[in-house]
């Protein structure tokens, strides 16, 4: 990393906190929109392969498990997909009864009880609130609106999508700082290369779970463990290279005035 | 009837997402502006020997345990003593504060302390009553748990310098942020409001805001405006809109840093946030009309402000935008592009579930020169539904106040000497 820059108030003198930034120009943008793209493409080129394992480790999975699958294809975009209709436990009308009672009870309990720390508890009430309220639409409706091969064929789009916008997302955070060309494609790379394995192992467990308990975690399992965990690693990933390039600033006396 | 249903909460859906992704794009702008544009120097860079009489006002209701604390912080002040007055405002004080105030201003002759034995309380009415005691045209805000170095009287005062400003705000950092995760955690965001959110709305010229502490402003203009509102809980926000719908500036001293105690409980932070919402709210119901009709304002600066003022609208939005796609989800009707469900995490988490994004609060904690406190970004995400529920319980109240016409009743944030004071006693 080079800063010679120094953009405070005079150049020669260690600028205070409040006067400091960051030598980012042209140069920036001009790196991450070709590491944008050449990531983009190579999403674009193994996104069949990806999920094609994605669909056959879950389907083998789920043989394994003793759940029946019966894969089928299904053209989306540039890529043929294999959702899978898989057999999902019946929920009968006394087992609705007692989710939705120990959801209100655990709901009820928590605003009561408050030796958990707060975020934990509303945490935990809103996995609560989608369970239960997933066992109410079923005791009223009968069924939710995502079968088995509906649910398989929303959670392959949507990590095919989530591959696609991870490197456009990661963009917009790498543009703001001035790092090399190569941490730049192995930080954009890297969040998507980490995304893969994970929708591989989470969608395997979904259908394992789904097939075990049935649909009253369909919701809460993609809206909780869905497409926000997929946001985590971004993060982590940042910071961690935040925390690189910041011991590298640090470095910098000039920049930094820490003398 | 089915589908229209659908059709409903999938426009809503839409509506959400467009509305985070605004806000993204707004705290993107900024950080790179922070980080990379041009910084509007204060006005402590400029030389000047001659300067103003002040008065301080110091509101203060049952703050024995930090009242010592903040005269002694005020008193070593290296303004000219001749030119300083305190004020400190005792709201109805049930322990030692009378005492103590009374105390120093035996020691101190400057400091002239006002008693509110029985009218009505909050932080509105103490400074309404002190500024009629008040004799400088310049006065300064501290509340109680703050503790203001030596230099901080004078570089806020600087400001004034600009006949165009009617009020200055300054950097507030945490002092008790070690003391457990979660003050890290409000640090973090601090660190990304201040010195990323407010500077580069200074340095655009946008819509600083005078955050009701480690702040100033021109008494005869606030007198003008009709003093503080004393109907709303973020008198803060609502004399920031009223003073630039009158033309005034407002400016912000990124460099004036004032130590604060954050809360150190859950329960605590859930008050104060709750109230913000609740005052922030009610400032956006009065004000947001008027800012988007003022001849005084350009395009931005109404956008910037409208924005801000939205601001604690957001996560009640965000809570229903999660309530809807569920909805959505049991009938089978997610919008067809599964991806908007991504964004619509991947933004509102990133963009206002903490107040600050994870990008903002990144750019600023580098500015600041942390290093290991950048592993705990991703911790954001533990603040995200205890933020959105206190933003969202503030606001059903502020709604349930103005449809009952009720106004507003004053919380102060308990700090931590106070609980151990309660825990000692007790």
């Amino acid at each position: 990393m080079s800063f010679r820059l120094n953009r405070g108030i005079h150049h020669d003198i260690a600028p205070h906190r409040s006067y400091r930034n960051l030598p980012i120009g042209a140069k920036a943008i001009l790196t991450t929109i070709p590491a944008v793209v050449i990531v983009e493409l190579l999403v674009v080129l193994c996104a069949q392969w990806c999920l094609n394992a994605m669909s056959n480790v879950a389907f083998f999975a789920s043989r394994y498990e003793g759940v029946p699958a019966r894969p089928f294809a299904d053209p989306f975009l540039f890529v043929t997909l294999h959702p899978m209709t898989f057999d999902i436990r019946h929920s009968d009308w006394l087992e609705l009864l007692v989710v939705m009672l120990v959801c209100a009870i655990i709901i009820v309990g928590l605003s009561v009880w408050r030796e958990i720390a707060a975020p934990v508890r509303f945490f935990i009430n809103l996995n609560a609130l989608l369970i239960g309220g997933a066992a109410i639409f079923l005791f009223l409706a009968g069924h939710l609106g995502y079968d088995s091969a509906a649910f398989s064929q929303l959670m392959l789009r949507t990590a095919l999508l989530t591959w696609l916008v991870i490197p456009v997302f990661v963009g917009f955070f790498a543009v703001l700082f001035p790092f090399s060309i190569m941490e730049r494609i192995g930080f954009i790379l890297l969040t998507v290369a980490w995304d893969v394995p994970l929708s591989i192992v989470r969608y395997t467990c979904f259908i394992a779970i789904l097939g075990k308990t049935g649909p009253i975690a369909m919701t809460d399992l993609y809206f909780i463990f869905g497409p926000l965990l997929d946001v985590v690693p971004v993060v982590c990933f940042l910071s961690i290279l935040l925390v690189r390039f910041a011991r590298a600033l640090q470095s910098q006396r000039v920049l930094w005035g820490s003398e | 009837m089915g589908l229209g249903i659908v059709l409903v909460l999938q426009t809503w859906t839409w509506i959400v997402v467009a509305i985070m992704v605004v806000y993204a794009i707004r705290h993107w702008i900024f950080t790179l502006n922070r980080l990379t544009g041009w910084q509007r120097p204060y006005y402590q860079d400029l030389l000047d020997s001659d300067l103003p009489p002040v008065s301080i006002i110091v509101p203060m209701r049952n703050e024995d345990t930090v009242a010592a604390a903040i005269f002694d912080a005020l008193v070593a002040s290296n303004y000219p003593k001749d030119l300083i007055e305190i004020i400190p405002v005792d709201d109805q004080s049930q322990d030692d504060t009378t005492t103590i105030a009374y105390a120093y201003s035996q020691r101190y002759p400057f400091i002239k302390p006002i008693y509110n034995l029985q009218g009505e309380r909050g932080k509105s009415n103490a400074l309404n009553r002190a500024l009629a005691h008040a004799s400088n045209e310049i006065v300064l805000v501290f509340d109680a748990d703050y503790t203001p170095g030596k230099d901080l009287v004078r570089e806020l005062v600087m400001a004034f310098i600009d006949p165009e400003v009617g009020a200055v705000m300054g950097r507030v950092v945490p002092r008790n942020s070690s003391t457990s995760f979660m003050t890290r955690l409000l640090a973090l965001e601090r660190s990304g409001g201040y010195q990323v959110d407010q500077q580069a709305r200074y340095n655009l010229d946008l819509f600083p805001q005078y955050g009701g502490t480690v702040g100033g402003f021109r008494r005869s203009v606030v007198i003008a405006l009709g003093g503080f509102s004393v109907e709303t809980l973020a008198e803060d926000t609502d004399l920031s809109a009223r003073l630039f719908l009158n033309g005034w500036r407002i400016s912000y001293a990124n460099r004036a840093e004032c130590y604060e105690e954050v809360p150190e409980t859950w329960d605590a932070r859930f008050t104060q946030l709750r109230r913000w919402a609740h005052g922030h709210n009610r400032a956006f119901a009065v004000n947001i009309l008027p800012l988007l009709r003022s001849s005084k304002l350009s395009p931005v600066q109404k956008l910037d402000a409208a924005l801000l003022l939205f601001i604690y609208c957001v996560p009640p939005i965000l809570l229903s935008g999660i309530a809807t796609n569920a909805l959505l989800f049991f009938m089978g009707a997610i919008p067809f592009f599964p991806g908007i469900l991504f964004a619509f995490f991947v933004v509102s988490y990133n963009a206002m579930g903490n107040f600050a994004p994870v990008f903002e609060v990144g750019a600023a904690e580098v500015l600041d020169g942390g290093r290991e406190r950048l592993y705990l970004l991703p911790s954001l995400f533990y603040l995200f539904l205890f933020n959105s529920w206190a933003v969202t319980s503030g606001a059903i109240d502020a709604f349930g106040d103005f449809v009952k016409a009720r106004r507003a009743q004053w919380d102060v944030t308990r700090h931590a000497r106070q609980k151990q004071k309660d825990a000692a006693s007790a």
